[in-house]
């Protein structure tokens, strides 16, 4: 077989493509575009609708559980918006190297605030729980000594958890990927190609 | 004519162009031709903002590239096999040599091979570097490269 790459460009160039069939299903499915950004609106959503919630607590327990909880979720809050604001920037018609890096760049900033949810998550339970029993029972709860263990129980019960997932669901091998920092050195790494290209 | 029958002709008469991405950018038949189906309905969504002072192929170049790469983000790490295009039925297959190109071209990164896939169609330099966007001498300097190393494993 001919190899040189002239001459299969010139064979290229000649050969016909077959005919493409179009599918009327396929318009409600959306696009990858669509879906990234209907995605993070619904994470506002639900952080927002956390920082109302542990707000109106913490304006009634003034403890520093409610106010942890408050901060975290203020915290996932901004970093969603900020991730939602880049992604709507996003234009699908623009060069293709400016678009892919910029896409790449909310990546980035997506799986970190994946792997800051889930670890800060496995410590803040226990607190959140606290406050959320309080703020449902009136009933005021002293749980200095097991604290720590639940929380420790808590962290291994959420690794092990993650391992068994991410064996079964590609969905959940993501999360363990974004928690054990592969997704993220990935995504720089991707992200570093994509800058030289356009060097 | 409506903005619907439009778009249905400039979709016909570029059909090569969403053929060839989704050939380079998924692996198997099924997954080729969702990514067609994904492109042509980005490219209806986009439609509204289109310029018709603007070259159309260009405009859909880079879509559909786009939508293709950003596809790769999803399953990252995989590469389309060096036994896919056997798995072509017949009647979706072009010569023997262009299957060739189509596996070497497979094997790039995702931006080599739109920067390969754009000079096979014919495009100068300058043109890849706006649909790319790069400069049109780093599209020769990198595509020079890609001959190179070409040759080295021919």
């Amino acid at each position: 077989m001919n190899s040189d790459f002239d001459h299969l460009t010139q064979r290229w160039r000649e050969a016909g493509v077959p005919r493409l069939q179009f599918h009327q299903a396929m318009l409600a499915s959306g696009t990858h575009f669509s879906r990234l950004t209907r995605g993070l609106v619904w994470e506002c959503v639900g952080w927002g609708a956390l920082v109302l919630l542990m707000g109106s607590i913490l304006g009634s327990q003034r403890s520093l559980y409610a106010l942890l909880c408050h901060i975290y979720a203020v915290v996932m809050l901004a970093m969603s918006i900020r991730e939602l604001i880049s992604a709507r920037a996003l234009d699908v018609a623009e060069p293709v190297a400016v678009l892919q890096r910029r896409w790449e760049e909310v990546e980035v900033l997506r799986i970190r605030r994946l792997k800051w949810a889930i670890l800060a998550g496995t410590v803040l339970w226990a607190p959140f729980a606290i406050v959320l029993w309080q703020a449902c029972t009136g009933i005021r709860v002293n749980v200095r000594g097991i604290w720590m263990g639940a929380n420790l129980g808590f962290g291994l019960a959420v690794a092990g958890l993650t391992l068994w997932l991410s064996r079964r669901y590609p969905g959940a091998h993501r999360i363990w990927r974004a928690v054990s920092g592969e997704s993220l050195a990935e995504a720089e790494r991707a992200l570093r190609r994509l800058r030289e290209f356009q060097e | 004519m409506s903005d619907k029958d439009r778009f249905a002709l400039l979709l016909e008469q570029h059909q090569r162009i969403l053929y060839h991405v989704s050939r380079l950018y998924a692996r198997t038949a099924p997954q080729r031709e969702d990514l067609a189906q994904e492109i042509a309905l980005q490219l209806w969504r986009s439609f509204p903002a289109f310029d018709p002072a603007r070259k159309f192929s260009t405009w859909m170049y880079r879509i559909a590239l786009n939508v293709a790469i950003s596809s790769l983000r999803q399953d990252r790490g995989a590469a389309v096999s060096l036994t896919d295009a056997a798995e072509l039925p017949a009647a979706d297959r072009v010569s023997d040599e262009a299957e060739e190109l189509y596996r070497r071209v497979a094997q790039l990164e995702p931006l080599e091979r739109s920067l390969v896939l754009l000079y096979l169609e014919g495009h100068s330099f300058p043109e890849i570097g706006e649909i790319l966007g790069i400069t049109a001498t780093n599209a020769s300097t990198k595509l020079t490269r890609i001959k190179q190393a070409w040759k080295g494993t021919a």
